[in-house]
């Protein structure tokens, strides 16, 4: 709660500038597909005039003009767009686009981008700051908060903790695995699982030794990675998966990759979702 | 001849002139020319915030750090081609681009341990600072090695050179694979080349060691025109070739090295450009190198401005157009070699 | 007086010595022709004098100072040399290539100056006919005659300084008989005028034409140095080419001829 408060306090000092941006009409660019979610979910689409490629969802979103790959911004590409106030996340670079953006007189808000539930509550909090939604932005926040909550109640009650490895680019060389401060170590922690890989941040390459090592008991990937390899079964072709827990077991889970990993308005819905798959007992309360 | 060989340089001038100028106004955010004189006071059309700041900001530095880069490149080009006497040498001979290369990525992939100590208005500096200082290291141990009794051959220079590249190339590698997604990224794009993230206080010090340490080329033109003849006739007619040698690779390896730090290593300008300049003006020395600098300039520029238009509102990375542009050129080159040996 | 001067000098390459107690002095106003058989040392008595070698012993010496102490540039404006083979790496015109020979008088001599220089050694010898064209296209003869007017070149730049030594590593090597004589004459005319200058010839006649003083170098040793009428006996030609030489007179000249 502390925690909540400070952050929310950081982050209205960062944006309380922008307060006075509201007389003009804002021109909004946003890096990141959970930003863009937001923005939608808060009504504020009409403010928007570019987004990343990341901005899958809602698929109204797709048709906005593009500014690029989020790590891989070029100022002239935002500028080209003549954007009055530009929110990304941590991810968002190279570091020199943004001071450039700076520099050429953009506003630049950049949102802390933990993988968990908080910094969602942040990023819907400044973005209702900024485009002027504050009573939508409240109510979104309320509603989550009530989702998380009974999710929480829920998983209180179960007794396992299921190890959960989660891959990606599976189609050549070894898999990667979500380490530690990933997004998917982040949502598998509110579903109340375990990250079966521990001791490295960040995506590495898993040797088939260190796959059968993790025990896990389920397997996660992206649909986009089931599409490529051709089906769930496919996953499980390779044979040190196949000596897991996971793998003898058939509990191979797919999901859409910003639904699941994105850390937008979606995020009780994914975590709910998750849950449900690794807590079986959770399916059956209502 | 469609070129004058009676005054070249100012046509070179002209024509650099307007590949900056053509360079300042396109891109994803078009300036239009009436824009650009009002930006200097030329004009009294008016300039909204954003053109202003997009052209003082982000347009002006790339332009500018793009000429420097693609000059020294050429200029740099054409005196190891004279170093070495040979037409396919290319700047990066001694090491200086294996070297910042491995320096870069070793900040890019090792650095956030250390750059806990660093200060945080140093650290957009750290790298660049680091692929100077690596290119500068590396050429100086290839001297080193190829050095005996104050007499450096070019032979072994060249060896040396390829042994320590070889040798960057394994380091880099070997970073490559420990490096996360973020870091292969950022990587990959410096080791490709670009002039994305120029800003004026990123390039500043690179341009000044440029403008001490290209112009400071210039007045040797009659001492590299001299080694055409071979090190020993050079030496007969008066000139000190170990000395030279001294300075050539001094130079050469500053301003490399420093064109390093602005842009990533950008392959083919150093090679193709003196060959262009030698076909259209001949091979003396007081006409190459500022021509060459001239249109190694220009070329850079517009190769710049076409990567930020491509694939907008992406970037291709300039070693990339450079190669496509180079690597043809370079085949046909030694075609032509090849039917005029008689090979 | 004025000299180029070996005092003693031995060359190694390695443990093998390559030249040995070799003491010779050129003066100006002499020319004198070096011969020997193939391997015998002359290029590297001619590089030593020039001053590209580093000597195991003794010294060479310009006017009496050793040739170590002098910089480049100096030494530039007091010997020219002409090298057995020459290459050129890049594309410059025949008339560049002379050019280049006054490197050493750049601060000292006008655009004007230069041409006219050059203008007149390329037409010294003969090379004036394709002198605009580029070097690298010029057969092995006409690359000679432009080598020669660059080193010609070199030795008219200044005609008030000291005198010159001019040193020709086989410089007709690869020219027909009339040019041949051509080149050997221009070497005269310049140690008329005050030159001194050393010739490696393997052309027995024209050393005797020529020089005024013979040279003979075997195994590295220098064992004969003397007026060319009295050194260049037959006999003595026969044992050190190992192969029977003979004079022959035929009015006022003479040849020597080698029937094997």
């Amino acid at each position: 709660m502390k925690r909540r408060l400070i952050l929310g306090l950081a982050l209205a000092t960062a944006v309380a500038p922008s307060a006075s941006a509201q007389d003009k009409p804002i021109r909004l660019v946003t890096v990141g597909g959970a930003l863009t979610e937001i923005v939608y979910a808060l009504g504020a689409e009409s403010q928007l005039v570019g987004v990343d490629t990341t901005s899958l969802y809602p698929p109204a979103a797709r048709s906005l003009p593009q500014v690029g790959y989020m790590r891989a911004l070029s100022a002239e590409g935002v500028l080209s767009l003549k954007p009055s106030l530009v929110v990304a996340t941590t991810a968002a670079g190279p570091a020199t686009t943004l001071d450039q953006l700076r520099a050429a007189g953009i506003e630049t808000i950049v949102l802390p981008d933990r993988y968990d539930y908080d910094s969602v509550i942040a990023k819907v909090e400044a973005l209702g700051r900024i485009t002027g939604k504050e009573s939508q932005a409240a109510e979104m926040i309320a509603r989550g908060r009530a989702d998380m909550d009974k999710l929480q109640a829920g998983l209180a009650g179960t007794h396992t903790r299921p190890r959960v490895l989660f891959l990606l680019a599976m189609g050549s060389g070894a898999p990667q695995a979500a380490g530690q401060n990933t997004a998917a170590d982040g949502i598998i922690q509110l579903a109340g699982g375990v990250n079966a890989v521990e001791g490295y941040t960040g995506y590495r390459p898993l040797t088939p030794e260190a796959v059968i090592a993790s025990r896990a008991d389920y397997i996660v990937v992206t649909q986009q990675t089931v599409d490529q390899l051709g089906g769930l079964e496919a996953i499980l072709d390779q044979p040190s998966l196949r000596q897991t827990p996971a793998g003898r077991a058939g509990k191979v889970l797919s999901f859409d990759t910003m639904l699941l990993l994105g850390f937008g308005p979606r995020t009780p819905q994914a975590a709910r979702q998750l849950a449900a798959a690794l807590h079986p007992e959770l399916a059956a309360a209502p | 001849m469609a070129v004058s060989r009676r005054r070249p340089i100012p046509l070179f001038a002209l024509a650099a002139a307007m590949s900056v100028v053509a360079g300042l106004c396109i891109g994803a955010f078009p300036v239009g020319i009436d824009q650009l004189l009002a930006a200097v006071g030329l004009s009294s059309t008016p300039l909204d915030g954003t053109t202003s700041a997009v052209l003082y900001a982000i347009r002006a530095p790339r332009v500018l750090a793009a000429f420097c880069v693609g000059a020294a490149l050429a200029a740099g080009g054409a005196a190891m081609q004279s170093l070495f006497r040979n037409p396919l040498a290319d700047p990066g001979l001694l090491g200086v681009s294996g070297g910042a290369a491995l320096a870069a990525v070793s900040v890019i992939v090792l650095g956030e341990r250390v750059l806990h100590f660093v200060p945080p208005e140093a650290r957009p500096w750290c790298l660049p600072a680091a692929a100077f200082l690596g290119g500068l290291v590396t050429t100086l141990a290839v001297y080193r090695i190829a050095a005996r009794n104050g007499e450096a051959l070019v032979g072994t220079l060249l060896l040396a050179g390829i042994a320590l590249n070889a040798i960057a190339s394994a380091g880099i590698g070997m970073l490559v694979f420990v490096a996360d997604d973020q870091q292969l990224r950022t990587l990959i794009f410096w080791t490709m080349g670009g002039f994305g993230g120029v800003t004026w206080t990123a390039i500043l010090p690179a341009l000044l060691v440029l403008a001490v340490s290209v112009p400071a080329l210039l007045p040797a033109a009659h001492l590299l025109d001299a080694l055409a003849l071979g090190e020993r006739e050079a030496g007969h007619i008066g000139v000190d070739v170990e000395r030279l040698k001294r300075r050539l690779v001094t130079l050469v390896a500053l301003a490399v090295g420093a064109s390093v730090a602005i842009s990533g290593v950008v392959g083919f300008v150093g090679l193709v450009t003196p060959h262009i300049v030698r076909l259209l003006l001949g091979p003396a020395h007081r006409t190459l190198l500022p021509a060459a600098a001239l249109f190694g300039g220009g070329f850079v520029v517009l190769a710049d401005a076409l990567a930020r238009t491509i694939v907008t509102p992406a970037e291709l990375p300039i070693g990339v157009l450079t190669a496509l542009v180079g690597g043809p050129f370079f085949l046909w080159l030694l075609a032509g070699r090849a039917a005029r040996d008689g090979l | 007086m004025s000299a180029l001067e070996a005092a003693g000098i031995e060359v190694r390459a390695g443990a093998r010595s390559l030249i040995a107690g070799v003491s010779l002095r050129l003066q100006p106003g002499e020319v004198v022709a070096v011969i020997g058989p193939n391997g015998a040392g002359k290029s590297t008595l001619l590089g030593a004098l020039a001053g590209d070698r580093a000597l195991a012993a003794g010294q060479v010496l310009l006017d009496g100072k050793p040739l170590k102490s002098l910089t480049r540039l100096l030494l530039a404006r007091r010997r020219a040399v002409m090298p057995q083979h020459s290459s050129l790496a890049f594309d410059f015109t025949a008339r560049d290539v002379v050019a280049l020979g006054l490197l050493a008088h750049r601060d000292r001599l006008s655009k004007q100056a230069v041409q006219a220089i050059v203008e007149a050694c390329l037409s010294e010898t003969e090379a004036l006919a394709f002198a605009g064209r580029s070097y690298t296209l010029l057969s092995g003869g006409e690359r000679q005659r432009v080598q020669l007017a660059r080193v010609l070149a070199q030795c008219d730049a200044d005609p008030t300084a000291p005198p010159m030594f001019l040193l020709l590593d086989e410089p007709i090597a690869g020219l027909d008989l009339a040019h041949q004589h051509a080149a050997l004459a221009s070497a005269c005319r310049r140690a008329d005028r005050g030159l001194g200058v050393l010739a490696v010839l393997h052309d027995l006649n024209m050393a005797s034409r020529y020089a005024d003083r013979i040279a003979i170098l075997e195994g590295g040793r220098l064992t004969a140095l003397g007026p060319t009428e009295t050194t260049l006996d037959p006999q003595r030609l026969s044992a050190v080419f190992a192969t029977p030489i003979l004079r022959v007179e035929s009015g006022d000249a003479h040849a020597f001829i080698s029937p094997g």
